[in-house]
């Protein structure tokens, strides 16, 4: 099974990465329990800097398709098929659309609502 | 005077093996390569074009023929037309070793004229795609564990004849600091090859996935062979000076040397079939 990286996609190089894994997994061509490479094999294969790999590795193990057990290495995720389905990006989405309209209604004007989200990114709230 | 008739014939059986013998071997798999895959059709394997392959050609023959003029000039001074001036015990066991580093030279200048056509292979793969497999590379999956097993066993053995064979046999002898300072430097080195070659950037571009796992296989294979032969190397001359027989010094030097050749690049001429490479990569694509 190969990854194929285009580095004049405009897609960020990490986030294709994380879509042919994925990928991998969904079309059965890695099993849960599966070993991966490692960041440093994967980095050097495909020319990128070692920060690329681990940040797409990162990404995925924070959505549980991949999981990195220590000098052992990193594995496919047990519930890894399950989990490629769910796209955090397109939730976070579609919850924010939904909470600035419920904040419209209510009659928040757009300042305020960015007045708050600001605050909340920063925590001063 | 057997012996030195035997001297006489290892070392002329040394100037055969890794002066003539395998680099016509070398000669003829690079010829084979540039006839059946010209660069009309194959033009990413020559970022130089043919002539350069041929003129690499042509350097590592002349230094192979040098160097075999000068060993038979050697074997001409000391074996044949010595006036009676040399016996056996005259003849310098160091003489296979050191001639063996000079027969060695045209093997590390064509592995450097090899790197350099990496180099320039690079600098022409223009392709914005970067491919790369998903199966990862460890060492336990790609070693023989037999040929581990033995390497580990052959040098504990070293180590053991080295820090304490005299001493149990009762014979008189001084560690060799300088010989286990050179296995541990050799070894860190075999380390650090078979590291970058299990996780370090590909030299040849285009090489296939399966070729690149291959030649990694042989690669760590061919180190670990090495290291059997050192440490085997090593404890016969350990066992040459515990029982003095320094008559046989010259016969282990010359035949180690043989077999570094023999179980390297010998082995390698046999494990990498050219009918089993990807020759494909190298064609014309619209990729780049």
């Amino acid at each position: 099974m190969e990854v194929i990286i285009d580095i004049d996609d405009a897609t960020p190089l990490f986030a294709q990465l994380m879509e042919q894994i994925k990928q991998a997994i969904v079309e059965g061509k890695k099993q849960p329990g599966d070993p991966l490479p490692s960041i440093r094999q994967l980095a050097n294969d495909l020319e990128l800097n070692n920060k690329t790999v681990a940040k797409a590795y990162r990404l995925l193990e924070r959505d549980a398709i991949i999981q990195t057990k220590g000098y052992r290495g990193t594995f496919v995720h047990p519930d890894a098929k399950e989990n490629c389905s769910v796209d955090l990006t397109a939730w976070v989405d579609e919850t924010l659309v939904n909470i600035i309209n419920q904040f419209k209604n209510a009659g928040v004007t757009d300042s305020e609502i960015r007045i708050a989200f600001s605050n909340a990114m920063s925590g001063k709230s | 005077m057997s012996d030195f008739i035997l001297y006489g014939c290892i070392f002329i059986i040394q100037i055969f093996v890794i002066s003539i013998y395998y680099p016509s071997k070398i000669v003829k798999r690079i010829r084979y390569v540039i006839a059946h895959f010209p660069p009309s059709k194959y033009p990413k394997l020559y970022p130089q074009g043919t002539q350069k392959t041929q003129n690499r050609v042509g350097i590592f023959i002349a230094m192979n023929g040098v160097i075999t003029a000068i060993g038979l000039t050697l074997f001409f001074i000391i074996f044949v037309y010595n006036g009676g001036k040399f016996t056996a015990e005259d003849v310098g066991s160091g003489v296979p070793l050191a001639f063996a580093m000079v027969q060695f030279i045209p093997f590390l200048v064509l592995e450097f004229m090899s790197h350099q056509q990496f180099k320039l292979m690079r600098k022409g793969y223009h392709s914005t795609q970067k491919k790369a497999s998903l199966a990862p590379r460890h060492f336990l999956d790609l070693v023989s564990s037999s040929t581990l097993v033995i390497a580990i066993f052959a040098l504990l053995a070293y180590l053991f004849s080295e820090l304490f064979l005299p001493s149990i046999l009762g014979l008189d002898s001084q560690i060799q600091w300088s010989r286990i300072v050179s296995m541990f430097l050799v070894h860190t080195l075999y380390t650090v090859i078979i590291y970058f070659a299990l996780v370090g950037k590909k030299m040849d571009p285009y090489q296939a996935e399966s070729d690149r796992k291959n030649h990694i296989i042989f690669t760590i294979d061919s180190l670990l062979v090495s290291s059997i032969l050192i440490s085997v190397f090593f404890t016969l001359s350990i066992l040459v000076n515990l029982y003095e027989l320094d008559r046989l010094e010259f016969v282990t030097n010359s035949l180690f040397m043989q077999f570094v050749v023999i179980l390297g690049i010998g082995k390698q001429l046999r494990f990498i079939k050219l009918a089993n490479l990807n020759f494909d990569v190298y064609k014309v694509s619209t990729e780049n």
